[in-house]
């Protein structure tokens, strides 16, 4: 497989598509800092450097969905991969090698980002309100998550043939696990009890809150709660906020989703017919 | 005689389409067999096959001595360099770029030999050329020269010819012929071009409805697309006397009928015979093409 991974990365070097990528995670970092520098300036409020620090991480999955699916979609598309098939290379190792070689590309990636973040964020923004310690873990955590999204968009790479239709139902898996997310984080934020108002002779009142039927109980809330940890859309929604509940559990599950669709990619690829 | 393919009964379905059905045939080591059938009679199945792109649904091949259910199997198809259908180049890098990505697969420890492939394949001053801007011919060229990195024993290409201009299908064929001549390379190589094919293969399998219908050597099918006279007299032995004694190459097809195959003297032919006791029925010349040989061979238009 280090043979795979040489010419894997070799091709790397000269593809657009990464260093676009690349360019575009080293600008977000840039973009950020400079969209946080002036609210503070022009509002007059607090800009913490670890604010908007994970923000990136739902960035670096829709760029994972496109970069997965060029780069891997190309050897389908030119046909290279035949080349590796041909001269006896193990299909579980040309997947393997591929899966590697995107996730490297994702942490440099990740790290472009938090160059261009952390150089010009410590420049410009104010402390980080949350003690290094926890800063450093979510970094990890969000590593994980990455990781997670690499390997959901080489599977679908790997298992579409056709680049264009790899790309498109890329983008529309990682925006369906965004809406999905979203809906979920919605119904947990929820509160408990609804407030209402009523307009009488002696002006606005306030009357007695009732219960909200869209509260979710106890069972249900723990449920939502874990699949928002397993969707890495979740994830990257909680560590946009630093809201992050159960950043253990976040990690299993990245390791979890990585590993399971890894299995199912190499299962689904080894017998697949390739033309 | 060595083998360098072997295969077995081999069989594969597209759901209800059978494209291979209980296929057998034999590639000897040195040989350019040319696999013949028209489009859709399994040619480019069996290649994906042997290429490890798709498993058989039933049978077994054998490359380099190993069954295709060998774990060692990776070993032989590293022996074996293949162009199936299109050409597997990327085609945003220069031919150069191409080859050096096939030598990292491959693991080699250098990229010695990269210009004498080039070389070989006529692309050496394509310089920062990407292959997106090639014409077909030359992405053809640089799919063989892919194919002929790490020195490969054996070459299959599918339908190489396909797309080429005149001039583009001599280059080919000369390429081909250097191949096999110079580095001893086997070379399996697809066609429904007959008459290309006829310019060099040793071997031929024709191949119909995912079956091989007949397999023979370059002299065997010469032999039988010899121009003939086909004869049909009262008594064959008597004519292989006549034959014999007038030197005349033929070939006994049955006890009333035989091709003979030099222009004859037909009164002098007619007499001898009649001296012999032996009737000259009928007489007829036969110019049999490879292409006739061929449609004769899978039934024409009862198979279409």
């Amino acid at each position: 497989m280090s043979r795979l991974l040489r010419a894997g990365f070799s091709r790397l070097w000269k593809d657009k598509g990464f260093w676009a990528g690349f360019c575009f995670m080293f600008g977000l970092g840039i973009f950020i800092v400079c969209s946080k520098y002036h609210s503070k300036i022009q509002y007059n409020e607090l800009a913490r450097l670890d604010d908007a620090m994970f923000n990136y991480v739902i960035y670096a999955g829709l760029v994972s969905a496109i970069f997965c699916s060029m780069f891997l979609g190309t050897e389908y598309s030119d046909g290279t991969i035949r080349n590796k098939l041909i001269v006896g290379h193990l299909r579980s190792s040309i997947y393997l090698s591929n899966w590697l070689t995107s996730l490297a590309v994702s942490m440099l990636m990740v790290a472009a980002f938090f160059i261009s973040y952390g150089t010009l964020g410590s420049l410009l923004l104010d402390e980080p309100g949350a003690p290094l310690r926890k800063i450093c873990f979510y970094i990890f955590v969000s590593i994980f998550t990455a990781a997670s999204y690499v390997s959901i968009f080489s599977m679908l790479a790997m298992l579409i043939t056709k680049k264009s239709v790899s790309a498109v139902v890329g983008i529309l898996v990682f925006l369906g696990l965004l809406i999905l997310a979203m809906t979920i984080e919605a119904r947990l934020e929820a509160p408990e009890f609804i407030s209402a108002y009523s307009m009488t002779i002696n002006g606005v009142e306030q009357i007695n809150p009732e219960p909200n039927p869209h509260y979710l109980q106890p069972h249900a809330r723990n449920v939502y709660q874990a699949i928002l940890d397993l969707l890495p859309t979740g994830q990257s929604l909680q560590l946009s906020r630093m809201s992050v509940r159960h950043p253990f559990g976040m990690l299993f599950y990245s390791a979890a989703v990585s590993v399971i669709t890894s299995v199912l990619g190499i299962s689904a690829f080894r017998r697949k017919n390739l033309k | 005689m060595d083998y360098v393919l072997k295969t077995n009964a081999l069989s594969k379905s597209y759901k209800e389409f059978k494209a291979l059905n209980g296929l057998s045939m034999n590639v000897p080591k040195g040989a350019i067999y040319g696999f013949v059938g028209k489009n859709g009679a399994g040619k480019t199945t069996l290649i994906r096959l042997i290429c490890g792109l798709q498993e058989p649904a039933s049978g077994e091949y054998t490359l380099y001595g190993r069954k295709n259910t060998d774990r060692e199997i990776a070993k032989s198809r590293r022996r074996m360099g293949a162009v199936v259908e299109s050409p597997s180049v990327y085609l945003d890098m220069t031919a150069e770029d191409n080859l050096k990505q096939q030598y990292l697969i491959l693991g080699l420890p250098s990229f010695d030999g990269l210009a004498d492939i080039l070389k070989l394949v006529g692309l050496e001053h394509t310089g920062k050329k990407k292959a997106k801007n090639f014409s077909l011919g030359m992405r053809q060229r640089l799919g063989i020269a892919i194919a002929l990195v790490g020195d490969p024993d054996f070459l299959v290409l599918d339908e190489p010819a396909n797309g080429l201009d005149p001039q583009g299908m001599v280059e080919m064929r000369e390429l081909i012929l250097k191949l096999n001549r110079e580095r001893q390379i086997t070379v399996l190589i697809s066609s429904h071009m007959l008459d290309e094919l006829s310019k060099f293969a040793t071997h031929y399998g024709f191949i119909e409805n995912g079956t091989i219908v007949k397999e023979l050597s370059a002299e065997e099918l010469n032999t039988a697309c010899r121009k003939c006279v086909r004869m049909e007299v009262s008594d064959t032995k008597a004519l292989a006397r006549v034959l014999d004694w007038m030197e005349i190459d033929y070939k006994i097809l049955t006890n009333t009928t035989a091709d003979v195959y030099e222009n004859v003297n037909v009164s002098r032919l007619a007499a001898a015979l009649a001296k012999e006791g032996c009737e000259v029925i009928s007489m007829k010349d036969r110019d049999e093409s490879l292409e006739s040989y061929y449609i004769n061979l899978v039934g024409g238009g009862r198979n279409e």
